[in-house]
């Protein structure tokens, strides 16, 4: 490469007419050769700029940055969120009092609908060798005699189950008794019902017609 | 697709950091510009040519950001917080005269600024820059002469200066 084509290359270069293919040509002289006349010297350095300038990437720091303040703020949220709700849970827990009313109910339940331990004794047992002892002592009795006994005792125990169920209605029936006051206004709101139908099929001013021509 | 690669992307951030001087506010721009792309990356084929697309939207970012802060009256007086550093040299007046380089282009108008960052460091062909900016291709030609002659003027003046004041010191 001559001195003169790198000039005339310059001159075309400064007028804006040279080809990127002559630029590269340029970029390439001004980077391999060291030795250059004065007057070039500040070309290579422009040269050498535009090419470490075109090197340059987009920092991934700030991405980073940007994931870490994220996580930051998302461990900040969920440590309040954890905070208010312990404080709800321990400043929303109902008192005692509130509890009262529940655990009477409950406690009358348990009284009314309790299982009598006699009865448990008598029920009868299906396997007969888990109680040896039992069919000893009634060996001369007949099988179907002991069946009836059985079948007694369950109907005992069911006419008694009978009794409970009854009891724990009328349990059921005194809780609802402020209800019963409902049972009126239903009532009387069913009576109304025919003000509506009366309303549907006979309007005003074809009533009073009716009842003057039915007269 | 080309656009794709992450290296295009810092094609668009050395754009916004040309026009902008500041990394932080480039990098936010290209990673805009980037999303926007991939958004609407079902309308791209559809598109002449998607990347001059991208660095026109990237440069009417930065220019609505000049805008908003010359508002502010924030840059008046921009201080470039990235001085040059060239990777191979160590003599300091070696760097100067890079950070004089940097200068003589920062003192461009914005439209010389953008023509030469994309013909003389990106390697477009004048066609696509004149796409890009709108513009018809003589008027791109005419505007990278003016950055090109204008760059060589400062070059020159600050060497006449310190000639003058190298002779100067040794008299």
């Amino acid at each position: 490469m001559n001195k003169q084509h790198i000039q005339d290359l310059l001159d075309k270069y400064f007028e804006g007419e040279t080809s990127l293919y002559e630029e590269k040509e340029l970029k390439n002289f001004f980077r391999k050769t060291e030795l250059l006349p004065e007057e070039w010297k500040s070309y290579k350095l422009m040269f050498g700029y535009f090419e470490t300038e075109g090197m340059k990437r987009m920092p991934v720091k700030n991405e980073n940055q940007r994931r870490k303040n994220f996580f930051w703020l998302a461990g900040i949220g969920i440590s309040l969120a954890a905070s208010v709700l312990i404080l709800l849970t321990v400043f929303l827990q109902p008192t005692r009092k509130q509890l009262e009313p529940f655990a009477n109910a409950t406690k009358k339940l348990e009284q009314n609908y309790a299982v009598n331990p006699q009865n448990k004794k008598t029920q009868p047992t299906k396997s007969g060798k888990t109680q040896p002892v039992k069919n000893k002592k009634l060996k001369g009795v007949p099988v179907r005699k002991l069946l009836d006994d059985d079948a007694s005792n369950v109907l005992a125990n069911n006419r008694d189950h009978h009794l409970k169920q009854k009891n724990f209605d009328e349990v059921i029936d005194a809780s609802l008794s402020p209800l019963d006051n409902m049972k009126v206004v239903n009532n009387a709101m069913d009576k109304f019902k025919y003000f509506d139908l009366m309303n549907k099929y006979l309007p005003d001013q074809d009533l009073s017609t009716f009842t003057k021509t039915k007269n | 697709m080309e656009i794709w690669h992450k290296s295009f992307r810092d094609k668009l951030y050395r754009l916004a950091l040309r026009l902008l001087n500041s990394s932080d506010e480039a990098s936010d721009i290209a990673q805009e510009v980037w999303t926007r792309l991939w958004q609407k990356r079902a309308e791209i084929p559809k598109l002449n040519n998607a990347e001059s697309f991208a660095f026109t939207m990237t440069r009417n970012l930065c220019l609505d950001v000049l805008k908003s802060s010359r508002l502010k009256n924030e840059r008046l007086d921009a201080v470039h917080e990235n001085t040059f550093v060239s990777p191979q040299s160590d003599s300091i007046e070696l760097n100067e005269k890079m950070a004089l380089i940097h200068q003589a282009i920062s003192n461009l108008p914005e439209q010389q600024k953008t023509v030469m960052q994309l013909r003389d460091i990106e390697g477009y062909e004048l066609t696509e820059i004149a796409q890009m900016l709108d513009l018809t291709q003589n008027n791109t030609k005419v505007i990278l002469c003016r950055a090109r002659q204008s760059v060589r003027q400062m070059i020159l003046n600050f060497e006449l200066h310190e000639q003058a004041a190298y002779s100067g010191f040794t008299r």
